[in-house]
Parts: C-alpha cells; structure tokens; sequence
C-alpha cells in the first residue's frame, strides 16, 4: 500500500479525552526527521483498545474494553 | 532520509500527544516524516504487539519518552510528567519498562504522522511484517534449504 492513498490505520493504541495545544512534540522536534510528500495525507484510524484520562497523568483500567483489531 | 516509502504497511499507531483526542473513523489529514531516534528501536522492539499487554506496554514506553525521557528526565512510570496512578496491568508496565531499558542509548528509523492542529493526535506508525516481505523471507529459507539437501 502507498502512501499517496487514504491510509487506515486499524488500531490507535490510545486516545486520550482534553484537547488543547498545536505544537510540536518533543520526540517529534528532538528526532532527525525528514517530510516524505506529499502534504496531507488522508489518514483513518479505524478504532482503539485502551482510553485515558486527561492531563498528563494516566488512569489505567486492566485493559477494560481493550482489543487487538 | 528522502526516498518514498515502499515498506508502507501499517494497521497500527500509537498515540504522541496525551492532550489530543484522536477522531475515529473519519479522514484527518497528515504529514509523513521519516524519523530517527530513539522511538524507532522501541518500535523495533515492540513490532507486532501480540497482546493487549504488550500493546498498552508500547503506548506508555512512547509516553514516557515524550514526556519525561526525551525532556532528560529518567524513564520512571510512576514519577515526574507522565506517570500512572493505580489500576494498571502490571503486564503492561513490565512491558513498558523492558522496551524503556532496552533502548537506552539505541536509536533506528521510524515513521511520524504529524497533525498541525489540536484536533487530531500524532501518530508514530508501528511496523508489521508485511505478508509480501515474509513470503519473500519463506522462499528463500525454503531455497536454502533445497539447496543444502542438494549438496549432501
């Protein structure tokens, strides 16, 4: 599968509740990185096993709800 | 660092961002870089999650690096930014941690899906066997094989 089309993703491992900023991660801004064009990509992340509260701190149930797609 | 990507065969992200949601089953729109670092021989490590376990060890290990390791601080699940409080999986933290000490000092390719907005979460891409590549990798263990017979 290329990339040029949609992409999907079966499995997202988490999701976590709060949205807030739109900045760089630092993993993303500490690794060597290098753009692969084209630019947006289409992307579908068809589900996900685990939820998380907000903030930085995680709750963590024993994998209730989880699965592997 | 610029050549496409060929070995583009993905069913599973993890999630960067612990603030971001992530909405499913809709098309969200991102950019690919290829990466090099640290969370790339995490991923070689944890390749094909095979357990809930491992999958949920896997997301924690990227948590903490992006939220304690990669700012310096040592990789601890239960202190600093990011850290869990009660009702874990113990399999999951002990997968985390393996994969957390594995790594030390380690680093190799991965890919980042980045998403510009706080709509969406980054995505770090886990890598799977392609059922192409392990195809390729049976004929030639299979060809090996014929031709040791042949030898003898």
């Amino acid at each position: 599968m290329r990339f040029g089309r949609t992409v999907v993703i079966g499995t997202a491992l988490a999701v976590s509740l709060s949205a807030s900023h739109a900045q760089f991660t630092k993993i993303f801004s500490t690794d060597n990185r290098a753009f692969i064009p084209p630019e947006n990509r289409p992307v579908i992340v068809t589900g996900y096993p685990l939820g998380f509260s907000t903030g930085t701190v995680a709750t963590w149930g024993r994998n209730n709800g989880a699965y592997l797609a | 660092m610029n050549a496409p990507v060929y070995q583009s065969y993905f069913t599973r992200a993890v999630c960067v961002e612990v603030g971001n949601p992530q909405p499913f089953n809709q098309t969200v729109l991102y950019n690919l870089h290829r990466c090099f670092g640290r969370v790339g021989y995490v991923l070689q490590l944890a390749a094909n999650p095979s357990t809930t376990d491992q999958a949920a060890g896997l997301q924690l290990a990227i948590w903490e690096l992006e939220n304690d390791v990669y700012w310096g601080r040592p990789a601890n699940l239960y202190a600093d930014s990011f850290r869990i409080t009660g009702g874990f999986s113990a399999g999951a933290v002990n997968y985390a941690n393996y994969l957390l000490s594995n790594s030390a000092g380690r680093a190799a390719e991965y890919y980042y899906l980045i998403q510009y907005t706080p709509q969406a979460q980054d995505l770090i891409l886990v890598p799977v066997p392609e059922p192409a590549s392990l195809l390729a990798l049976g004929a030639g263990l299979a060809g090996l094989c014929w031709r040791r017979r042949r030898m003898r």
